[in-house]
């Protein structure tokens, strides 16, 4: 049993074990993975279902999902949400269904969203590139201290899915840069098909493809010696089979030629006879033989002798975030917070005033929970707005706020989802001028729960920039008085803090009017200490 | 080395073991009606046996197949040998009967009256009885040749009776007599005996215990079923057809080829014929020619035809002087009713000994999870079931209480297909999901699992068996139980369930092992660590008990084992194709097969593994079907009590001395006896400690065997 270490930052929760549950859909299975949250904050992984479908098959061959194939995935998402009854779960509580490739390309998502929401009551979140990114980084986690050696210097984590494989290059356990690539093991498998080859020839038709595919990121890196870690479930099949273990937190090792010689010979089969070989399913069979290759590649590529292999899974890393409320983990957020930095930098923004400016909204957010009771995952949207909400000066200082706001939606955050990078770069664009009105373009869009979030954190952020007004980092320090009409910011500064008291007065009403109450910013002498506050 | 030198025909290893049951209706140690028994029960696994592995070699042979078995020999050679022996058991068995039993049997006053006996005793009795219970049903049916011969059920029993055909006795005399066709020597009638009335009808008697078998009486009573004719002898029948026979995947080698040949055939030809033997030439003639038999599947009995019937009659009858001592199971402290049993497991795990101890803790485990509040569900898989099974009624329960109840029913458990479809309609009834199992596989691992949310989170209870979840072979046959709480176990439990029920395709499992997925790749990987052990001349010892030994990948790898240095330890009820004691070959496996009082059933391995001693228990004998066709499980004892329970359980089966046989390395058995060593008995040594274990229950729970001085 597979008991993952408390997330220090967990805050301590009032029930003694709660039920959690990740489904995922993928392009060749669909899974079920629960597990309980225990009342120390310890994640206990139970259940494990799986079922073989052929939604990547379709996707990437038709672009459309079949209908036998919808069928199937709601027979099955049926059987999983009686599995979930035993847990005490519905459909709606603590159960999260995220849709990869599979889904996301298919021109009939919607309609397979639908017809799973109507028979099953599951709604699924497609998961985009950045999400799968983070999702990634996150379960290379327990490694970057189990195995620091690997990631000493650069590295590179690939994992290929049966649409897609993620690629993340990484420099001391940093991520440097994301990308995803349209080489999957299943699309791979397709041109094979397509083109009707002989078994004879598979190999070297894969592997020219595979190679253009590297090409592609080889150029993004310098240094080609970067240490190759793969994920994923077709070389942990192939580890397992060849009886190396996993040991908790610690990377495994595998001679790129010791893979290289059992790709060969995976290769020389149909994936039929893989099936009663190794007792595979017909899509695993299908995928195991082009995913090995390109992890073989790949890792020749940059590892050259050995690749290292963690034993992680998205729906693992899905569940540990959900454990943590969903908020980021401290590394995780490390990571997001320097990818924003480096867009920042990259629009000439002022470094010293952003991050002043972030670290006030967070002691905001953070002194004042009683008020906003926001979510903790929210933190961290409020600090990526507070780093980036002056990046549109590097177009226009004139309403420089909404050339924040799509220059932001254009970007690419590591690990940030379209969906947190909308709400990202609407908080940037109320930070001044127009409050939020429902003709506005982008904001209306959203469901009443993101208004509100967008709302408050806006007013946050006002706050956090009215504090910050003169530029001069001149308040060191703040603190927060919460009383039932009134909140009390109380500054140490350096100097004068009139400016700042007065945009906070200004800036500070779209606080007050939608948390009805009063605020007021009063400076603290720093060497006259005054006890009444 | 040939092939025949390697392994032993599994018929004829079979056999083998009926030979022993046999032994222990001639053992004058036994009570006399425990010997009348034995013998009961050794004839009926004769029928069993005919209808299962004759009839399949009988196809094969027919048809020419090719294929041979493990030792080289065609169906036909096979067929050739197993007919032997089965003369030689049948004239043992009828010797034991007539020449041993009855006279002894007589001196307390039970006696066989047969029809002869009758003459000028009370016709009070017979003629009531047939008037009242046997004429309203009996059905006498005119045959003349084959085509209207009737389609008997497999081992039914009738009488046929011939007559003397002549104008003046038919009742369609005037047309016979004007057609001019002239008249055929004989006329035949055969009787079925009527399903539901008893075979063997006590006779009231002054004293004692007379009584009258149905042939006897319905012999008796002719001249009223077949008024007006001249009957010229009578005698009881039976035949044994092939389409009789449940032929699943139970024949080994044969399987695939003969069940296609079951599926085309409607009306397979008979595999056995049995006739008494004063029967005429005419008559068996007439009836091998209707049947279809030919003179060697012809058996002349020399005494009464299914002997099976002694079985209830033996333990019927209120004599306890001639029978064994009662062991009564003891009970099992942990489980008292009233104990909240999920504490008990949730605090170690308990391991239960069969029929030396009660089977009601499963009962318990059961009722309680049926209506313990924070129960959620109940996953059990059921393979034979008892008739009025409180199993299945606690599952009906625990429904009815709202718990998601999973059954996984194994319909084609040999012999019980009816009375399971029976139970198994009743639960789906009640809402209980009934599965029947992965398609193509029968279900025989014996698992249940008890889901129950608590306030640390999910906490999975489970029961491991070596038995069937029946509360009636429960008392008959060795069985181990094992309860546990162990998250791991758990896990890979319900993680079986899933794969078993279509939940999901099957998950790597950390602990269990399952057929036919990694269940023979554990087992071989276990062999092979001894076997490095031995070569690195390390310790290395394998220790099974099982009820057969069949696959001959596993014996090769035993064979190698062996010729590495690892010491093996084989106890085998049954069937068991290996031959140990081979120089180069098998010089270090001894095998030793237990028959006593009841039928040993549990399946326990141990391996040295460097010292740390690994014990499982397991659902699977060590035949192909079992590790390739059948869901079954490999179970980890990692507890230290249990553990060591099992392995003195093991080392006391392999003291015995009075109930034990010792394999030749020519398939033959040699009785073990105590000669100047105290006698051990291990059946009985097993009970002592159960008994034992119960009076200390009240003590720290250790357990120590004792060697106990056997009864005689």
């Amino acid at each position: 049993m597979n008991i993952e270490p408390k997330d220090a930052r967990n805050e301590p929760a009032v029930f003694a074990a709660k039920a959690l549950a990740v489904i995922d859909i993928g392009a060749s299975s669909i899974r079920l993975q629960l597990a309980e949250l225990m009342s120390d904050g310890s994640l206990i992984h139970q259940e494990t279902l799986t079922h073989a479908v052929s939604l990547g098959k379709d996707s990437f061959s038709t672009g459309v999902i079949s209908r036998t194939t919808i069928d199937e995935c709601v027979r099955v998402l049926k059987i999983f949400r009686r599995k979930l009854e035993e847990y005490g779960l519905t459909p709606q509580t603590n159960v999260r269904v995220i849709a990869t490739s599979g889904l996301r390309e298919a021109n009939n998502r919607l309609e397979f969203q639908d017809r799973v929401y109507i028979a099953t009551g599951f709604e699924i979140e497609p998961f985009d590139e950045a999400e799968l990114h983070r999702v990634t980084y996150l379960g290379i986690q327990p490694y970057l201290t189990g195995s620091p050696e690997t990631f000493a210097g650069d590295s590179v984590v690939s994992e290929v899915g049966g649409g897609t494989t993620e690629f993340l290059y990484l420099q001391q356990g940093n991520v440097k840069f994301s990308r995803t690539f349209r080489m999957g093991s299943l699309r791979l498998r397709k041109i094979i098909d397509d083109y009707d080859a002989p078994l004879a020839k598979t190999k070297k038709m894969l592997t020219a493809q595979i190679e253009q595919h590297i090409q592609q990121i080889q150029h993004l890196i310098h240094d080609e010696t970067a240490k190759y870690v793969a994920m994923g479930g077709d070389i942990r099949f192939f580890m397992k089979l060849t009886k190396r273990e996993f040991r908790p937190g610690v990377l495994s090792e595998v001679g790129v030629d010791t893979l290289g010689e059992f790709v060969d010979q995976v290769l020389q089969k149909q994936p039929e006879q893989l099936v009663t070989m190794y007792r595979l399913s017909l899509a695993e069979a299908q995928a195991l033989g082009p995913a090995l290759l390109a992890h073989k590649m790949m890792a020749k590529r940059f590892s050259n002798e050995v690749l290292y292999v963690a034993d992680s899974n998205m729906r693992r890393s899905v569940l540990h975030e959900m454990a943590g409320g969903f908020a980021w983990s401290e590394s995780i957020r490390q990571q997001i917070v320097s990818s924003a930095k480096q867009f920042a930098k990259k629009y000439d923004t002022d470094m010293d005033h952003a991050e002043a400016i972030a670290t006030f909204a967070l002691q905001l957010f953070d002194d004042l929970r009683e008020i906003h009771q926001l979510d903790t995952r929210y933190r961290s949207i409020l600090e990526l707005a507070a780093l980036l909400h002056e990046v549109g000066m590097y177009v226009s200082g004139r309403s420089y706020h909404k050339h924040s706001m799509y220059l932001i939606q254009n970007s690419e955050l590591f690990g940030v989802s379209q969906r947190n990078l909308f709400l990202v770069s609407l908080i940037a664009r109320y930070h001044r001028r127009a409050t939020p009105q429902p003709t506005h373009e982008g904001y209306n869009l959203l469901d009443r729960e993101s208004r509100i979030v967008v709302a408050k954190l806006a007013s946050l952020l006002r706050v956090a920039v009215a504090l910050e007004s003169s530029r001069s980092q001149r308040i060191k320090e703040i603190t927060c008085k919460v009383e039932a009409q009134q909140i009390t910011i109380a500054a140490k500064a350096l100097g004068d803090i009139s400016a700042e008291q007065l945009e906070a007065q200004q800036s500070g009403q779209m606080f007050e009017n939608l948390f009805g109450v009063e605020l007021q910013l009063l400076t603290l002498e720093t060497e006259n200490r005054d006890d009444n506050i | 080395m040939t092939i025949s030198d390697r392994y032993i025909n599994r018929e004829i290893s079979w056999l083998g073991f009926n030979q022993r049951v046999l032994d222990q209706a001639f053992d004058t140690n036994n009570p006399l009606l425990e010997r009348l028994k034995f013998l009961a029960i050794a004839s009926n696994n004769l029928d069993e046996f005919f209808m299962v592995r004759v009839g399949s070699l009988k196809l094969a042979a027919d048809k020419g197949s090719a294929i041979t078995d493990i030792t080289g020999l065609s169906a036909h050679e096979q067929l050739k040998q197993v007919r032997e022996k089965i003369l030689e058991q049948t004239q043992l068995i009828y010797g034991c009967l007539l020449d041993e039993l009855e006279p002894r049997l007589k001196e307390h006053r039970i006696r066989r009256l047969t029809a002869a006996d009758l003459i000028g005793q009370s016709q009070k009795f017979l003629d009531t009885y047939f008037d009242n219970e046997l004429l309203p049903i009996v059905s006498p049916i005119s045959v003349s040749c084959a085509n209207d011969f009737p389609m008997l059920r497999g081992k039914r029993m009738c009488l046929c009776v011939r007559m003397k055909n002549s104008v003046a006795t038919r009742l369609d005399k005037a047309i016979v007599e004007n057609s001019g066709v002239p008249l055929a020597d004989d006329r035949y009638v055969v009787i079925p005996f009527p399903a539901n009335v008893p075979r063997i009808i006590p006779f009231p008697a002054r004293a004692g215990y007379d009584f009258i078998l149905l042939e006897d009486l319905l012999a008796t009573q002719l001249h009223k079923l077949l008024p007006e004719q001249e009957i010229l002898e009578w005698c009881p029948l039976r035949v044994i057809r092939n389409a009789d026979a449940e032929l699943d995947e139970d024949t080994d080698d044969f399987m695939l080829e003969v069940l296609e040949l079951i599926n085309l055939r409607q009306n397979s030809p008979c595999v056995r014929l049995e006739v008494a033997e004063s029967a005429s030439g005419q008559m068996v003639n007439f009836l091998r020619a209707c049947v279809g038999a030919i003179e060697i599947d012809t058996y002349r009995a020399r005494g009464p035809l299914d002997l099976s019937s002694f079985l209830g009659f033996a333990q019927s009858l209120p004599i306890p002087e001639l029978k064994d001592t009662p062991w009564p199971a003891k009970a099992v402290a942990d489980f008292d009713h009233g104990k909240d049993v999920f504490a008990v497991i949730a605090s170690g795990f308990r391991l239960v000994l069969h029929p030396y101890q009660s089977f009601d803790p499963i009962v318990e485990f059961l009722q309680q999870a049926a209506n313990d509040r924070d129960v959620v569900a109940i996953k059990q898989t059921l393979y034979r079931t008892a008739r009025d099974s409180k199993i299945v009624d606690a599952l009906i329960q625990a429904r009815n209480n709202g718990k998601h109840v999973t059954a996984v029913v194994e319909l084609k458990a040999r012999f019980d297909e009816q009375r399971n479809i029976q139970w198994a309609r009743r639960m789906e009834a009640a809402g209980v999901d009934v599965i029947y199992g992965v398609s193509g596989l029968k279900t025989h691992a014996k698992m249940l699992l008890v889901v129950r949310r608590e306030k640390r989170g999910i906490v999975r209870y489970v029961h491991f068996g070596t038995g069937n979840y029946n509360e009636s072979t429960a008392q008959l046959y060795s069985d181990v139980s094992l309860f546990t709480a162990d998250q791991q176990l758990g896990l890979d439990t319900v993680h079986a369930f899933n794969a078993i029920t279509g939940l999901s395709v099957p998950q790597p499992l950390e602990k269990l092992a399952l057929a036919p997925i990694n269940l023979r790749s554990t087992l071989s990987s276990l062999i092979a660590v001894e076997k490095l052990n031995a070569k690195n001349g390390m310790p290395a010892e394998i220790v099974a008990k099982l009820n057969s030994v069949v696959d001959s990948k596993l014996i090769d790898e035993l064979y190698e084992a062996s010729q590495a240095g690892v010491k093996i330890r084989l106890n085998v009820r049954g069937i068991c194709c290996l031959r140990p004691g081979v120089k180069g070959l098998s010089e270090n496996i001894s095998v030793v097969s237990i028959v006593d009082r009841f039928l040993e059933h549990s399946r326990i391995l141990m391996f040295h593994h460097g010292g740390e001693r690994r014990v499982y228990l397991t659902s699977a004998d060590w035949m192909g079907r079992n590790l390739d066709r059948r869901i079954e499980l490999l179970v980890p004892v990692e507890d230290h009590d249990c553990r060591q329970r099992l392995i003195d359980a093991l080392e006391t089966y392999f003291s015995d001395n009075t109930h034990a046989y010792r394999m030749q390395s020519d398939g033959s058995y040699e009785k073990i006896t105590a000669r100047r060593k105290p006698p051990i008995r291990s059946q009985e040594v097993l009970y002592r400690a159960a008994e034992e274990l119960l009076e200390n229950a009240t003590e720290p729970s250790t357990t120590v065997f004792r060697e106990l001085k056997t009864e005689r």
